[in-house]
């Protein structure tokens, strides 16, 4: 059920419709069935996997809650990573690790036949799982009280609006709106809700899915045969798919949970205006971004033990921070490309950036250009096939600029889908609030709404395509 | 009166402004959507033109033949070429009549002829049904939105939503293309607004929607089903119509899947197939996929001396 479709539309209303006349508790047993009933529109038989994690980690929180011995909780902490990393691990990684120790045996002689395991990978296992795992290490840190019921913590876990592909909250953030009556909708949360369900669509319709068609067409060639220019088209069309469409879905979640009087944290705060990898970084997926520094780059030493720990325990959370997304070596590639750039960064410039006065706006402007085309860059690994294919398209960079017909057309087609969504966002860029069009004249809102209406009615691809994360 | 009042008022201060002006702004684009649709493209004109070929077919007191298919029909006949052929078998004044909308096959043609002709008493004498190697399978009810707005009469929407429409997301198109002009169009906009602003533009669209399906051009799957080809010959014999179905050529040889002979056999169709007929060369297609106008010629007299 994808948030673009009519099914959804209907399942909504029906649900707000119902969710706008019950009370609080019912309004709690109305979101799990609502959001059984969301996931388990996908494969039903999944629904077995996400009640089992449930109910583990919430048993789980509860007996590291119910113990002050530190080796009992650590042990019940133990319990829940390796029981959360091991679905993980068998619906994501086993296919690839079978497959890679084949390739190994083979070349080592092996000639036999070799049996590679084709698993289903189970929509949103990543998101629910971190989501899943944070509870249990922040009860484990204290720093968040145990869900009151099961009931409690399966709302937190299958809350629709973000089930499938974030934000990835924390107990702290939704726990608490799920286990405290929520405010009723108001003209204020009515107003933003629209305001992050019309971007929302605008981002996966408009921008993701147009710039989805040339990207495909331009990856789905012989890299040998692209030039210089449509190797870049590609790339770029293939920048704003993904973020038109991972930012899309998330601000869809944002609005619809919003009109049913939870908030979501941000996931994106513009993220092609970063002027560095750090600060990409605090732009881009920070849902997922914040779990990685907090769970992983922290206790594993984060900057505290010098330069080169610091440089090590970056690489680590990068590599995994790629890996997470799939089990493919193009995506331990992007990560790896990520953690290198963040840690020649932080050679570079040290701690200086945030010392640093003002830079002029030409030098701001510069510092974007230039992170905005690294970034690309490790979005090429990102979405290519195969290392090879990547490998390809980037040396053909350094080759054959000559203008093609697909090239004029592409460049064109990205320029138009994007150039609006970029100077909309300088504008909220220099206004320095995400929601910064709710406090704009009503007028004036209604005009850029009536934009993207159009644009959604007239631009949109003949078919809806999924969305990139429900994947990873 | 006083809490309708504060509905009212709260409506136009909150938020409720900006739905409301949505709403009225979403209304005159549809209202200007209706004003200018036929300008839209030749074959939403095409569509909205045929009220008026019912109403001459209705009028005409000769021998009536009408042709049904998509752009691969209107590059091939030339209804002139026809009609003096029929002339000169010593038919009194027959007419062609034309209903070739794009990208169609046979569930918008089995729902069409009803909508535009049988239904408004418009009957032919004659129809010749123009296919290529998949025109004829039940493919791609898939388009509700064309065939929401244009071909499925009143009374057949029961029919399109027991018999076609088994998704929610293609019965909502449906109905709402049915009810909207400015939804129903919403393809049609997008090559009026970016032909002459993006470079190649209609090359790189087809080049890309063939990259998207490769196959989509190639033999039919065995697994094809041909349920409104049947209704539609079934229809055609009820009403005394005298049904014909002929292949056109493609760059490729082709040939019809069994079952879709079988089914034009069963309802006492004839079979015209011309897909490969001396004459036409490599050189008739003039992109790839539409004869020119010398390969419609050639095409035409083939299929007006066909037994």
């Amino acid at each position: 059920m994808l948030f673009h479709t009519f099914t959804f539309w209907t399942f909504f209303a029906i649900v707000a419709a119902l969710y706008s006349v019950l009370r609080f508790r019912a309004q709690n047993a109305l979101l799990l069935v609502a959001g059984y009933i969301f996931y388990g529109w996908w494969d039903w038989r999944f629904l077995i996997l996400i009640a089992l994690s449930t109910v583990v980690d919430y048993a789980v929180g509860r007996r590291i809650s119910l113990t002050d011995d530190p080796i009992g909780r650590k042990r019940w902490l133990i319990v829940s990573l390796v029981f959360n990393l091991s679905l993980l691990g068998v619906f994501k990684y086993l296919g690839f690790a079978v497959a890679q120790v084949g390739s190994l045996a083979h070349f080592f002689g092996y000639s036999g036949p070799w049996w590679v395991p084709h698993i289903i990978l189970p929509a949103g296992i990543s998101f629910y799982t971190f989501q899943s795992l944070a509870y249990t290490i922040e009860v484990y840190k204290r720093t968040t009280k145990p869900a009151p019921t099961l009931f409690d913590y399966a709302v937190y876990v299958s809350f629709f609006p973000q089930l499938l592909a974030g934000p990835i909250e924390r107990p702290g953030h939704l726990l608490g709106q799920v286990i405290t009556p929520r405010p009723r909708l108001n003209d204020q949360r009515f107003s933003e809700g629209l305001y992050f369900i019309i971007r929302g669509l605008f981002l996966k319709i408009v921008v993701a899915d147009n710039l989805s068609l040339i990207a495909n067409s331009i990856f789905a060639q012989p890299a040998s045969d692209l030039t210089a220019w449509e190797v870049l088209a590609g790339i770029y069309a293939f920048a704003f798919q993904i973020y038109g469409d991972f930012c899309g879905y998330s601000t869809m979640a944002q609005g619809i949970a919003r009109w049913l009087g939870f908030e979501l944290m941000d996931n994106f705060n513009q993220p092609y205006f970063a002027t560095s990898p750090r600060d990409f970084w605090r732009r881009w997926h920070i849902s997922l971004s914040s779990w990685l520094r907090d769970y992983l780059f922290i206790p594993l030493g984060g900057n505290r033990d010098g330069t080169a720990r610091t440089c090590r325990n970056l690489m680590i959370t990068m590599l995994l921070g790629g890996l997470w997304h799939g089990a493919s070596w193009t995506f331990i590639a992007w990560g790896a490309f990520h953690g290198a750039w963040l840690v020649l960064h932080r050679l570079w410039c040290g701690d200086q950036a945030r010392k640093a006065p003002q830079p002029s706006i030409w030098l701001t402007a510069l510092k974007m250009l230039a992170t905005f085309h690294l970034v690309c860059i490790g979005w090429l690994f990102f979405r290519a096939q195969s290392m090879s294919q990547a490998w390809t398209m980037l040396t053909r960079l350094t080759a054959d600029w000559h203008w093609s017909p697909l090239a004029a057309y592409a460049l064109s087609m990205i320029a138009v889908f994007t150039l609006p969504l970029l100077l909309y966002e300088a504008w909220v860029e220099r206004k320095g609030k995400l929601l910064a069009l709710t406090d704009a004249p009503w007028l004036a809102r209604g005009l850029v709404y009536l934009a993207m209406i159009l644009a959604l009615i007239y631009f949109s691809p003949d078919l809806p395509s999924e969305f990139i994360y429900f994947q990873f | 009166m006083g809490r309708k009042s504060g509905v009212i008022r709260s409506v136009l201060h909150g938020e409720g402004r900006v739905v409301l002006f949505l709403l009225l702004c979403v209304l005159l684009a549809e209202g200007g959507m209706r004003i200018i649709e036929r300008r839209l493209s030749k074959d939403v004109d095409h569509i909205r033109s045929l009220p008026d070929v019912a109403r001459q077919m209705r009028e005409h007191t000769g021998e009536k033949i009408l042709f049904i298919g998509n752009s691969l029909t209107r590059c091939s006949i030339v209804p002139e070429i026809i009609c003096e052929h029929r002339r000169k078998s010593g038919v009194t004044d027959p007419a062609v009549f034309l209903f070739y909308p794009d990208a169609t096959n046979a569930v918008n043609w089995d729902y069409g002829i009803r909508r535009w002709f049988l239904n408004a008493g418009a009957v032919p004498d004659q129809v010749f049904i123009g296919t290529g190697p998949l025109h004829l399978a039940d493919r791609a009810p898939g388009d509700a939105t064309r065939l929401g707005a244009f071909y499925v009469s009143s009374d057949q929407i029961q029919r399109i939503m027991r018999e076609d429409l088994h998704d929610w997301e293609q019965r909502c198109e449906f109905v709402l293309a049915r009810l909207s002009i400015l939804f129903a169009s919403r393809q049609k906009v997008k090559p009026r607004v970016f032909g002459p602003l993006i470079p190649a533009y209609f090359d790189m669209e087809q080049w890309a929607n063939l990259q998207r399906n490769p196959n989509a051009r190639d033999a039919a799957p065995a697994t094809d089903t041909f349920r409104h080809l049947d209704a539609l010959l079934q229809r055609l014999r009820q009403s005394n119509i005298s049904a014909h179905v002929f292949t056109i050529p493609q760059p490729k040889p082709y040939d019809l899947a069994p079952e879709a002979k079988r089914t034009i056999e069963k309802n006492g169709a004839h079979l015209h197939h011309l897909a490969n007929i001396p004459g036409i060369s490599k050189a008739h297609f003039k992109d790839g996929y539409h004869l020119d106008a010398e390969g419609a010629a050639i095409f035409s007299r083939a299929l007006a001396e066909s037994p």
